[in-house]
Order: structure tokens, then C-alpha cells, then sequence
């Protein structure tokens, strides 16, 4: 998976990144069962609460279906009361055209209970947790953590839960954050840097800190966090406004369609003088097959389970909005450091000059950094160390006197056992060394520039006068990365990487990391004014940030993504926030955003290629009394025009239930071209779709005629 | 539009010799009887709305209530409807040019040419298929038996 805690305090001094797995969208990251029994539990008491034909009337379709449920109910009490129709017959149809109804609530219901499952797992943590908050006078007071305030500061040691959000002032403690971001691995947060930030609920496992809480009761990210998660009001988003009003006005068509067959039956029935006319049980049947129940009904539940399945990546959308649009994003600004290459550069090559030894120049180079505790100056030893067995050593028993590195010299080093070594930038190098007295070869320059050229940078290392050579030092662009920005080409999306360096570094960097475009030497103006061109040309734009001087940029993209890490200010202005600071993870959100949308169009071609054969069922049925000849239409061969419509209603509501799973897991997506998506979902779903029912019906109706229920 | 008339006229009651229609109830106008006599009434509406306004010669369609009908039926078939169709227009007109990427939708195909007619068939099929059913359909399976109007 691609969650990526924060690594254990030592850098990881390998060169190679974890391989991140290339599968778009993974299941299971922590995906809960599709039918859990308490979520199942849940979901059907909400379905049957769901029936309100104040609540159904937000779904024209199923409030339709309702109401034709009611209709129906109502003449086969009639026809009861009176002894007249057939009413096994009716009361069936009845009961499965309320069925009906209550399987799409439950489609519905089982989206939202998975919501609330997680809503209710992060309530737990927010049940009175008790702080010590820390006086004036050094000692403790116990107070609930409902009660702190923006500025205090509270003591918190191994076992305890972090009262609040807020910000570690002193010390260091591993924190289990599995209730916020689902992954189990601890988490280090400490004093200081850019690790400092604490999530209330969040359990402290080992050493003890102590916290500035930084915000308010009610307002902490927990609180925010299960509002959304909750979904109280969900908007509706723009495709599924869209989609509602076409399968609304499908739903007319169809009730135009169905209410002019009486009439036409009245005017058959006195040419022939034969037949009887359908009565209001088979209408309404026509009218429910017809009108595309499956997807009227399945519709929010996709819209929910799409939010929830981002949440699995551990991403907060902030809205439903959001997500879709990132299905349509033409465009991914991501930043350099952090997200194409690993942050810190890491030094990979000994390049000597003047005829010196290279474990010489190793030598040098470790023993100059073994006090510098920078990520460059450890893999600096580190490399000394795998290359040539130059193992780090006791600078204590040697007269050793570290210099560090000042931004007035540009360099650093030690003097030890008479040695005076540096390791600096090339030109701070060259002034240290010829002050020594030394004379500079001139190899070193050229060397320095063709490192520059290819995107590293050169540190020169000096022993008093003499040059020993460079340390080529290199940005590595992370493992896997080439691979993903492949497919995200394959989705249409074109990468384009923003970088403070100058153009010839990023050009190197863009080069090796296979992105399509790059903006060097980017100001935040430079990055909003991107955005904005891009826009301007009909594209849209996704970008991930996480400082305040991304903030703006996030708020003028389509899709901003603030890291969770990130400062206040982005996680506003972006519409989604990443809780594990991946940014490499915006590929599984777009492939979730275009997914939801394929799934949408998918179940929708689904559900009206399915009434070609619902006519094949009913129409027959529905005026074989009336012209005999019409039962040639029959093709499935149905036992009797009560068993056809019967079974065309049952297979109506069974395949709602059928096809929760698909709809909140959402169809299968491959980073191929849209046409080839296409043609794949237009055979499965559409050609599909025409040709599933029949064995459907043709089955149900057997199963009825065995269990004599028509 | 078309199924409204036809529906109403399939059972439109009017008194014989009545101003509306003078063969009486607007299903009476028919020299045939049966299936063909009500797709001689879907054929009316259906060519007054989408095509020359033509009818079958077994309708006696010069009456008050046909005449009117069918005329509104023109109107609205053949006038009104460009009235959304304009609306779309402006819609597309009014939207951003969006770049073509391989994640846009090919419109030069097979493939598209297939969607669309797909879609255009089903849609229309799925709407007028009970009202043929009654009419055209039934009539050629009693053509099949041996029944010719």
C-alpha cells in the first residue's frame, strides 16, 4: 500500500525507496467488510425508516415506484374487500413493488451505515479524556479535555490519549494515530521542525511530551473529521444533478408511455370484442419495470460509497464535489521535494581530483560529517561506509574539533589529528584553500559544473591547502515514480512538476522522473499564474501543497490537496486534505474520481439496456387476451401473463440488491484511453444489460411456477 | 405527443353526427377494424408530427377533431421542438473548449457512431414499443396467420 507513515527518526540511509506498488486502486487498505453484520443490521432498520414518502420524494424515481407500490396496495385491498381479482397474484406484485423500494433505501442505508460506522469509531476516542494540564507554578491539574482551551499546555506520557490538537513544545514521543489514518505503525512527533503537529485522540506509546493545544473544543480536526465522515447534508454534485434529471425525465417518458396503453386497450378490446383490459397491478408493474429503478435507486448510494472509498485512502474530501472533478482533472501540479524525489539530497558518487586517492577523499568526506547531522551529511557517511568499509568512529579518542556549518563560510568540517577537513560549496572550498596556500586544479570547476548540469549538487571536500575531490550529491527521484506518472498519461492526465531550483536542475530532475512539463524557480505567483492559464485553456487542475506559500495555488486549483503535515493555511485552501502526506496518492483519488463517474454511466446503461427484455415479459403478457397472435412475442416462453409480469417485477428489485456490491465498490478501472473504457463498459454493461434479464426472468418465472405462486 | 393523440383519439367519445366529428366517437372513422385501424390512427399523429402529415386512406381524417388535432400535433412536433433544441445549442455554444487528451471521448468512431444510434434506438424503441405492439406488431403476426385488412 501506499500509506507512508512518518519514517523512524534515523533517515533511511538506503538509496532505494520502498517500492510503492503500482496497483491503482488497492482494496483493503482499510476497507471494512462489504457486509458487515453490524453495518447490514443497521442498514436494514434505516431502510425500512427510509420509506417516508417525505424522504423518497428526493428520488423521483423511486417516488414513483412508491407511489405505484401504494396504488397498487390500495386496489388489491379493494379487490379483496369486494372478492373480486386474483389475489394472490396482486398481493405479490404489491409486496415486491414495495421491495423495491426498500432495497434501494437499503442500497442507500448501507453506504450511509459505513459512514457512521467510522463516524462513531472516532467518537469513541472523544469520550472524556482527562489532561494534565500544566500550571504556571510547574505543577499538574487534572481537567477534562472538553475544558482546554487554545493555549494551553498539557503534559501527556506513554498510555495516555492526546487530549486536543496541538503542538509538541518539548520532547519526543512515538504516537499511534491508527484512529485518524488507519495505519498501525507509530507515528514519531516532536519538539521542534516539521513533525510537531499532534491530533487529539491520538495515543502517545512510549516517552512522554508536552503540548500546546492550538485549538478550541468543537473545532479540532476530530470534530470536523466526523462531521464529514457523517454526512448529514451531502450535496448533491454536478453529474448527479445531471443524471437525475435525465433518468427523471426517462421516468416521464415512460409514465407517458404507460398511461396511453389503457386507452388504446379500451379502443382493441371494442374493435375485437375479446380480452380484458390490464388492470392497475399489471400497469404499474410496465411502469416500474420501465422507469430505471436500478440506477434511480442505486444513485446516492454510488455518490456515498465514493466519498467513503477516498476516506479508505486516507484522504478527507471536502466535499463530493471534489472528488468527481478530480475524475476530470486534465492536469497534476506536484511539487518537487517530498513528492518526485525523496527531499533530501543523498550522496551517491566520490569524484577526485589531482590524483588523489578515492577512499582518501571517502575518508575525508566521512570523518567531516560525521558531527553534521543534515540527511546529506549522514548519507555522506553512510556511502563512505558501504563503498569502502570506512566504518564511523570514535571522534572521541581523537583530538577532534567539529566546525559547523555557518552561512558566512558556506562549509563545514573538523580539525582533527592535525587535519584541517572541509566539505563545502565548490567556491567556499576554493577560497578556504587557496587562503591555505593551496592551488586549486582546474578538473574541479568543470566537474562541478557537469554535476550542476545533470540536476546534483557538487560539494568540494579540502585537507588544509590540498583539493581531495567532490561529493556528488543528487536529488533521487522515488522509486516507482517513472511508473506512475506512465499511468497517469494512460488516464489523460499530464504531471507538471513545480521546483524552486533553476531550470537546468529541474530540467535534469523532469527528465529522470519522466514528467511532462516543469516550472522552475516558481514564486507562488508563478504557480497561481500557471493554474490559472491552464484553466483558462478549458483544463483542470489538480495541485498538492502543503506551506502557506501554497496556499493560494490550492485554493485557485479545481482539486487542491493539502497534506496533512502542511500548515493551517493550505489545509483550508485545498478541498481535500491527505492524512498521510502522500502526495503521490492524488493517482488513486483521480482513478476513484473517474471511476465513480464510469460507475454512474455504467449502472445507468445497465439499468435501461435491461427493459428490452422487461417488454419481451410484460407487453405479451399484458394483451394476449386481447390478440392472441401477441404471445408470439413471448419469447422467453413464460408460463402464464401472471408469472411474466411477476417475474419481470422480481428480477426489477433483485437486481437493485444484486448490484449494491458494484455500486459501492464501483466498477473495475484500468488507466487505459476512454474509448477503450468505453467500448469494455458499453459490451459489459450495455450488451450485458440487454441480454442478463432474459435467463433472469425466464428463471424467476420457473421458480414461480414451481412454488405454485402463479 | 404522438401516444397522446393517439390515445385520445382511440377513445375520444363524441356523438354521432356532432360537430367534432361526425361519424361519431373519434375511434369510428376507421374503415377497419382492429390492430390496423388503430395503426391507422398512431400513422396520422406520427407523420403529422415527424413527417409529411400524410395518413392511411382507411381514415377518414377531414374532421374538425382530426384536423385540429393532428394540427396541433404538427405544431408542436415539428415547431416547438426547436425550442430545446435551441436551448442545447446555447448550452454547447456557452461551454469551455476542453483539450482532447487520450482521456476524452473519441468522437470520429465506430465506436461513437455505434453509442449514438445505440442509444437513439433503445431510447425510441423502449418508448414507442407498446403502442407498435398494439398496432403494427400485431398486425404482422396476423398477416403471418393469414389475416389481411
Amino acid at each position: 500500500m501506499s500509506t507512508v507513515t512518518a519514517p523512524p527518526m534515523e533517515p533511511k540511509p538506503e538509496i532505494k525507496e520502498q517500492q510503492q506498488p503500482t496497483a491503482l486502486i488497492s482494496r483493503g487498505v482499510r476497507a471494512r467488510p462489504l457486509f458487515d453484520p453490524e453495518i447490514m443490521r443497521r442498514a436494514i432498520r434505516e431502510s425500512f425508516i427510509k420509506l417516508n414518502p417525505v424522504l423518497v420524494a428526493k428520488n423521483p424515481v423511486m417516488f414513483v415506484v412508491e407511489v405505484g407500490a401504494a396504488l397498487t396496495t390500495i386496489f388489491v385491498v379493494k379487490d379483496a374487500l369486494t372478492g373480486t381479482g386474483a389475489a394472490l397474484f396482486g398481493v405479490q406484485i404489491a409486496l415486491w413493488l414495495w421491495f423495491t423500494v426498500v432495497f434501494a433505501n437499503f442500497a442507500e442505508a448501507m453506504a450511509e451505515a459505513r459512514g457512521k460506522a467510522q463516524a462513531d469509531a472516532l467518537r469513541k476516542t472523544k469520550t472524556d479524556t482527562m489532561a494534565r494540564k500544566l500550571l504556571p507554578n510547574d505543577k499538574f491539574e487534572m481537567v477534562p479535555a472538553s475544558k482546554l482551551r487554545a493555549g494551553d499546555v498539557v503534559y501527556c506520557e506513554a498510555g495516555y490519549l492526546i487530549p486536543g490538537d496541538g503542538e509538541v513544545i518539548e520532547g519526543i514521543a512515538s504516537v499511534d494515530e491508527s484512529v485518524i489514518t488507519g495505519e498501525s505503525a507509530p507515528v514519531i512527533r516532536e519538539s521542534g521542525g516539521d513533525r510537531s503537529a499532534v491530533t487529539g485522540g491520538t495515543k502517545v506509546l512510549s516517552d512522554h511530551i508536552k503540548i500546546r493545544i492550538t485549538s478550541n473544543p468543537g473545532e479540532t480536526f476530530l470534530d470536523r473529521m466526523i462531521a464529514l465522515v457523517e454526512g448529514a447534508v451531502r450535496q448533491k454534485t454536478p453529474n448527479e444533478i445531471a443524471l437525475n434529471i435525465l433518468i427523471a425525465g426517462l421516468t416521464l417518458i415512460f409514465l407517458l408511455a404507460v398511461a396511453t396503453l389503457p386507452p388504446y386497450a379500451k379502443y382493441a378490446i371494442q374493435a375485437i370484442g375479446a380480452g380484458t383490459a390490464p388492470t392497475v397491478a399489471v400497469l404499474v408493474s410496465l411502469l416500474v419495470c420501465l422507469i430505471p429503478t436500478t440506477i434511480g435507486g442505486l444513485l446516492s448510494a454510488i455518490g456515498i460509497a465514493g466519498m467513503d472509498r477516498v476516506m479508505q485512502h486516507n484522504v478527507l474530501a471536502m466535499s463530493g464535489k471534489a472528488v468527481e472533478a478530480s475524475g476530470d482533472v486534465n492536469t497534476l501540479l506536484l511539487d518537487k521535494t517530498g513528492t518526485i524525489t525523496l527531499g533530501n539530497r543523498q550522496a551517491v558518487e566520490f569524484i577526485t581530483v589531482g590524483g588523489v586517492n578515492q577512499s582518501e577523499l571517502a575518508d575525508a568526506a566521512q570523518l567531516s560529517s560525521l558531527a553534521d547531522e543534515t540527511p546529506e551529511g549522514r548519507s555522506i557517511v553512510v556511502l563512505a561506509k558501504q563503498m569502502y568499509n570506512l566504518r564511523g568512529r570514535e571522534v572521541a579518542e581523537h583530538d577532534a574539533n567539529f566546525i559547523p556549518f555557518s552561512a558566512y563560510t558556506r562549509m563545514s568540517g573538523v580539525d582533527i589529528d592535525g587535519r584541517r577537513l572541509r566539505k563545502g560549496a565548490t567556491d567556499a572550498i576554493t577560497r578556504f584553500v587557496k587562503d591555505a596556500g593551496g592551488s586549486v586544479p582546474a578538473s574541479l570547476s568543470e566537474i562541478s559544473d557537469r554535476i550542476s548540469r545533470n540536476g546534483g549538487t557538487p560539494l568540494a571536500v579540502a585537507n588544509s591547502s590540498k583539493i581531495l575531490g567532490i561529493v556528488h550529491l543528487k536529488d533521487i527521484v522515488k522509486g516507482g515514480m517513472r511508473e506512475r506518472l506512465a499511468s497517469l498519461r494512460a488516464m489523460g492526465i499530464s504531471s507538471v512538476m513545480i521546483t524552486g531550483d533553476n531550470p537546468l536542475t529541474a530540467a535534469a530532475i523532469a527528465q529522470e522522473a519522466g514528467v511532462d512539463d516543469f516550472l522552475a524557480q516558481a514564486t507562488p505567483k508563478d504557480k497561481l499564474e500557471y493554474i490559472r492559464k491552464e484553466q483558462a485553456q478549458g483544463r483542470l487542475v489538480a495541485m498538492t501543497g502543503d506551506g502557506t506559500n501554497d496556499a493560494p495555488a490550492l485554493a485557485q486549483a479545481d482539486v487542491g490537496v493539502a497534506m496533512n503535515t502542511g500548515t493551517m493555511a493550505a489545509k483550508e485552501a485545498g478541498n481535500m486534505v491527505d492524512l498521510d502526506s502522500n502526495p503521490t496518492k492524488l493517482i488513486e483519488i483521480f482513478a476513484i474520481g473517474k471511476q465513480l463517474l464510469i460507475t454512474r454511466g455504467s449502472l445507468t446503461t445497465f439499468s435501461i439496456a435491461n427493459d428490452v427484455a422487461k417488454y419481451f415479459a410484460i407487453i405479451p403478457a399484458m394483451f394476449a387476451s386481447i390478440y392472441p397472435e401477441l404471445n408470439k412475442l413471448n419469447i422467453m416462453g413464460l408460463h402464464s401473463p401472471q408469472s411474466a409480469v411477476l417475474a419481470a417485477v422480481i428480477f426489477n428489485a433483485l437486481i437493485i440488491i444484486a448490484l449494491v456490491p458494484l455500486a459501492l465498490r464501483g466498477v473495475q478501472y484500468k488507466p487505459v484511453s476512454a474509448g477503450q473504457m468505453l467500448t469494455r463498459n458499453l459490451l459489459v454493461y450495455g450488451l450485458g444489460g440487454i441480454i442478463v434479464p432474459f435467463p433472469g426472468i425466464w428463471l424467476i418465472d420457473k421458480i414461480l411456477v414451481a412454488l405454485r405462486l402463479a | 405527443m404522438i401516444l397522446g393523440f393517439t390515445a385520445l383519439s382511440s377513445v375520444a367519445p363524441f356523438a354521432k353526427n356532432g360537430y367534432w366529428n361526425s361519424p361519431g366517437p373519434a375511434a369510428a372513422n376507421m374503415s377497419n377494424k382492429g390492430a390496423h385501424g388503430f395503426s391507422e390512427i398512431l400513422y396520422a399523429y406520427s407523420s403529422g408530427a415527424g413527417n409529411n402529415g400524410s395518413a392511411f386512406a382507411g381514415i377518414n381524417a377531414n374532421t374538425p377533431w382530426y384536423n385540429l388535432t393532428i394540427g396541433l400535433d404538427m405544431l408542436v412536433g415539428r415547431f416547438l421542438f426547436i425550442i430545446p433544441a435551441l436551448a442545447i445549442a446555447g448550452s454547447l455554444a456557452g461551454k469551455k473548449l476542453v483539450p482532447t487528451t487520450s482521456g476524452t471521448l473519441p468522437t470520429n468512431g465506430s465506436l461513437f457512431v455505434i453509442l449514438l444510434v445505440g442509444t437513439v434506438i433503445i431510447v425510441g424503441a423502449l418508448t414507442y414499443f407498446p403502442a407498435l405492439s398494439l398496432g403494427p406488431i400485431v398486425e404482422h403476426f396476423q398477416m403471418l396467420n393469414g389475416k389481411l385488412f
